[in-house]
């Protein structure tokens, strides 16, 4: 099953999007897929406490935001899927 | 002397020798170095971060410098405030970097501004200057100086550190967007002294001065709508694509689309 991800940023060398994310087997949640981009990239909290982590500003699945997402973070994906993922950044305040 | 290009500038025997390393850079060249000799740009703290802006440009050959910063040099700066020595303890943070800049390079000339950042008093400070470095130590101040930059169609270069992170971007009014479509206002609070790594402040700092000479050059990609996270703990760099704002109550939200993607 392949899941398309798309962002507003990138990672050199470890998440340059957009990229095509692979499960060998089927019934994989939204959560497990942001579960795995989580650990992936280890500057962002994209995923916390079931829920979305402070660092997102907003992810939309096939066009749909997370909030109209019936199932939300147990969302099944499908192959074909389309994920964009948008990053709030909180402003470092020191000089 | 030579004349270098459209901005009329010479650059002396002296010159040519002391910016040599960098004038061999084809793209920089004569010309580049002319726009850096005809250029002011205005470094807003000169603290953590702009003790290396200031020096990097002061050294790089920007021909007008103002720093402007309202404290005085303490203890606690010395772990990261380069242009800030022990025997500068007490003494006006302006003064003492104006001191060691003008000794780096006397050919300089560096104007120091020891007052607040204030709706007030920012208008006159940006008179004249090319390019606004942002190199505070708070966020309210910067708002003011982001407001200050877009109405008056100066470019801003923000950076800012806390503990092994930090961050930059380059704000151009009128094509990016401005640094409230890209962290929107919010209550800030006292949080007391926050905690900064000297080479944390260094890197952000660097690469703000590099910024700030490519910018007055016309050299390479700028960090224009795109902001730099770096986080030393991981060793991470993320590139984030920042997005204006619709309605932003500063720039009006220049390029504004519908949603953030």
């Amino acid at each position: 099953m392949h899941i398309s991800v798309d962002a507003n940023f990138t990672l050199k060398g470890v998440f340059e999007t957009p990229v095509q994310w692979s499960f060998k087997r089927s019934g994989v949640t939204l959560r497990e897929l942001l579960r795995e981009i989580d650990q992936r990239v280890h500057s962002i909290t994209i995923f916390r406490d079931n829920d979305l982590g402070d660092d997102i500003e907003e992810i939309w699945l096939n066009g749909k935001r997370f909030f109209s997402l019936g199932e939300k973070l147990d969302t099944p994906l499908k192959d074909g899927d389309r994920l964009k993922i948008a990053l709030y950044m909180a402003p470092l305040g020191g000089g | 002397m030579r004349n270098s290009g459209e901005t009329g500038v010479a650059l002396t025997a002296e010159e040519l020798e002391r910016y040599q390393r960098q004038i061999l850079h084809a793209p920089f060249g004569q010309a580049g170095q002319a726009r850096l000799k005809a250029a002011h740009v205005l470094v807003a703290g000169v603290g953590g971060l702009g003790s290396p802006v200031a020096m990097y440009l002061c050294v790089s050959g920007v021909g007008t410098l103002t720093v402007v910063d309202a404290d005085v040099v303490s203890i606690s700066n010395l772990n990261r405030q380069l242009l800030h020595w022990e025997s500068d303890i007490r003494a006006r943070k302006v003064d003492s970097a104006r001191g060691k800049l003008v000794e780096m390079n006397p050919r300089a000339h560096v104007e120091a501004i020891g007052e607040r950042i204030t709706r007030e008093t920012v208008p006159s400070m940006l008179k004249g200057v090319d390019v606004v470095v942002d190199c505070l130590d708070n966020m309210a101040s910067r708002y003011i100086l982001n407001q200050a930059c877009v109405d008056a169609g100066i470019p801003l270069i923000h950076g800012g550190v806390y503990g092994m992170m930090g961050q930059l971007t380059t704000i151009i009014p009128g094509k990016t967007p401005c640094l409230e479509c890209i962290f929107p206002r919010k209550e800030e609070t006292d949080q007391g002294p926050i905690p900064v790594f000297g080479p944390t402040a260094g890197t952000i700092a660097s690469l703000q001065a590099l910024e700030t000479i490519k910018l007055l050059s016309g050299v390479g990609k700028l960090l224009a709508g795109r902001l730099l996270y770096f986080n030393g703990q991981e060793m991470e760099c993320l590139l984030v694509d920042v997005q204006s704002r619709d309605k932003c109550p500063i720039c009006g939200g220049v390029g504004a689309k519908e949603g953030i993607m």
